[in-house]
């Protein structure tokens, strides 16, 4: 008769999961005990944020639900900070964490905490398993609510008893919501009137979010900006949606966008809004975005709609339906010509000026991208390099740029990038770190080792909180407190405790209008080796990310390097 | 201040996401009254929200996976502090509970 964990894995195995993240303690004993029969690769994080980040950067280059385990108390609580990045970035992803029995829970036992109200407002569905018979349909249920709708995260927690517990099992089951999970427009009148103001639109801009990708409408949304040709721009996730070759593509928009997507957003009288909430980032100060503009907004998440702005017109259900739909009713629309507003915002080099301190850096990450294969990933941390690589990023790839936009969570890059690379072991993983993040989860080079995982890791190394201080220079008179990292361990010395080959180059490498053969060579070698590797750039100590708009202005208010 | 109807499923949480959707906008709960009604439960809350407010928070409710239902009730208390609505709601409650009996 199989027991509780038996049952956990059977039924992970019915929901197509091939590779969990985790790190084991007491509660989950009697699960991994069991993991080696199941069919399920285990990947042994070195903290359980490794782990949880991991099983999102894995889900997130393959769409599927990323799995991490983790035992009570300590080990679920260090997945809190990678439960709220999925939330936020609406990634599918089910943590199973171990509790104590159930006789103690209550009891402030050891390693006791109550994971399922910790967690209660950073999850979409939770359950703290009573009983061993319902674990088939606990699993079922937490695997759809996952993947349904706007996916996020679930946290399925598990007394260890139970999984000791023998039980009769007759298979996975699986689970019908009693009502859907998000609703489609059906309304052919909608469709009607967003044409409608379509014709009534002289300066429309589209503005595409991660939604568009995970929702899997990228070829049915390629399709419609080709039929509309207006101006469009990306939100961080929604970088690789859209195709950069496209002249109507006027990149990423928000704090560190381009000036000619934030322009365009800022002066637009329509803005079409796929599958993103629109948070600060990008809008800058609320109120005062696309102030003269109407607003349709496409999302799969009703709590989305009108949560920054009030949009003119809902549309309500999965991109996946609703875009190709609203292109089906264009087919007998006569639309306007937008092209002298195309020229206008597109009239200048679409690229961030690269001038400054700031150009280097910016070069580097140039040079790097135009050597990387096709289909290769991008992994960032979060900060000064996360925005450097948003906005250099030219790649068509939907799943091929991996960041942590929403919770922005310095650490995230390393342990992600794992998760990619055993996602997609024959893609090149690139992971762009700064020198404060990188200390993160610097831990996680030990997994890289362990699996020889070919991960190109870069260190952008200004040897300050870099994004932080910026925001000290510009805002308070650079005070830069608490922000020198100058006292860095040397990373090279590190990765070779690791055993992970590491060099270092510094901003003479880069000087000039061309990099020489020697530093060309370097760089493809770095790219193409077989083995996980460390490149540590010295950046510029004030090298600054720019455009930027500051805290409480609007998009057209950015402020640039010569400023 | 109106008074908001959430009919849901009484899984593990749902009503603790009901309320945390009202609290997290630091939006006072003056009254809150849960109950079994037929294979669901029904939790009353009586708040002062603004159309913004109230169009949040009410998705922000249908986005709970085990919410059934959203209702605003057409009557506003009137009542301007919360022991005051607590009474006009104990009072409502008890004379329903003596028609029931």
């Amino acid at each position: 008769m199989p027991k509780g964990s038996d049952i956990v894995l059977s039924c992970l195995r019915a929901e197509g999961v091939e590779v969990v993240f985790g790190y084991p303690g007491g509660a989950v004993i009697p699960l991994y005990d069991a993991l080696k029969d199941s069919g399920i690769r285990h990947v042994l994080s070195r903290h359980e944020q490794g782990a949880v980040f991991a099983a999102e950067g894995y889900s997130r280059v393959t769409g599927k639900v990323g799995v991490a385990f983790a035992t009570s108390g300590p080990g679920a609580t260090n997945l809190i900070t990678g439960i709220a990045n999925a939330k936020l970035d609406s990634v599918p992803l089910v943590c199973i964490t171990g509790q104590v029995r159930n006789t103690l829970i209550g009891s402030d036992a050891f390693q006791e905490v109550d994971v399922l109200g910790i967690t209660l407002s950073l999850t979409k569905w939770s359950r703290l398993v009573r009983n061993v018979e319902e674990i088939p349909a606990v699993i079922a249920e937490g695997f759809y609510w996952a993947r349904s709708g706007r996916p996020g995260p679930v946290v399925i927690d598990i007394p260890g008893d139970i999984f000791r517990t023998q039980s009769e099992f007759s298979g996975p089951v699986k689970f019908t919501p009693k009502r859907a999970s998000s609703c489609c427009a059906k309304d052919s009148g909608l469709f009607l009137r967003l044409v409608d103001l379509l014709n009534n639109a002289n300066k429309p801009v589209a503005l595409i979010g991660g939604g568009a990708k995970a929702s899997g409408a990228i070829a049915p949304l390629r399709s419609l900006l080709d039929t509309l040709q207006v101006p469009t721009c990306a939100t961080i996730h929604g970088l690789g949606a859209v195709d950069f070759a496209k002249d109507y593509y006027l990149g990423m928009v928000g704090m560190h966008g381009t000036r000619q997507a934030n322009l365009a957003t800022h002066d637009t009288d329509l803005l079409l809004v796929f599958g993103a909430r629109l948070d600060d980032r990008v809008t800058g100060e609320p109120s005062r975005f696309a102030p003269d503009a109407k607003i349709v907004h496409f999302d799969i998440d009703p709590a989305q709609l009108d949560r920054v702005r009030g949009c003119e017109l809902a549309v309500l259900g999965d991109l996946a339906n609703t875009i190709p739909a609203f292109h089906l009713a264009l087919e007998s629309a006569k639309l306007p010509e937008w092209s002298e507003w195309l020229s206008l915002v597109t009239h200048a080099d679409r690229a961030t000026p690269d001038s400054g301190n700031s150009e280097p850096t910016v070069k580097f990450l140039d040079e790097l991208y135009k050597r990387l294969p096709e289909n290769s990933i991008v992994v960032t941390d979060v900060g000064q390099q996360q925005m450097w690589a948003a906005q250099r990023y030219r790649s068509a790839n939907p799943r091929g740029f991996v960041t942590s936009g929403g919770l922005g969570s310095m650490g995230f890059g390393l342990p992600s990038a794992v998760g990619a690379q055993i996602a997609k072991p024959d893609s090149t993983v690139l992971c762009i770190s700064g020198d404060g993040g990188f200390q993160m989860n610097i831990q996680e080079l030990a997994t890289i080792r362990r699996l020889n995982l070919p991960v190109k890791l870069v260190i952008i190394d200004n040897k300050y909180l870099g994004m932080v201080r910026q925001w000290q220079q510009l805002f308070y008179n650079r005070n830069y407190a608490e922000t020198d990292l100058s006292d860095n361990p040397d990373f090279v010395e590190v990765a070779k405790a690791y055993r992970i080959p590491a060099q270092r180059i510094g901003l003479d490498a880069i000087a000039g209008s061309s990099i020489s053969r020697e530093t060309a060579d370097l760089f493809t070698n770095f790219l193409q080796s077989s083995e996980p590797e460390l490149l540590v750039f010295d950046c510029h100590p004030e090298a600054n990310v720019f455009p930027m708009v500051p805290a409480g202005a609007s998009l057209s208010e950015m402020l640039t390097e010569d400023q | 201040m109106k008074t908001y109807h959430v009919r849901y499923r009484n899984t593990q949480g749902t009503l603790i996401r009901i309320l945390t959707a009202v609290q997290r906008r630091t939006i006072d709960l003056p009254f809150v009254h849960a109950e079994q009604d037929g294979e669901q439960h029904v939790v009353t809350l009586a708040l002062e929200m603004n159309a913004k407010q109230t169009e949040q928070v009410c998705r922000d409710w249908r986005a709970i996976v085990d919410v059934e239902e959203v209702s605003i009730s057409d009557g506003i208390v009137n009542a301007c502090n919360a022991s005051d609505v607590a009474t006009n709601f104990v009072r409502r409650a008890s004379a329903q509970a003596g028609a029931k009996a």
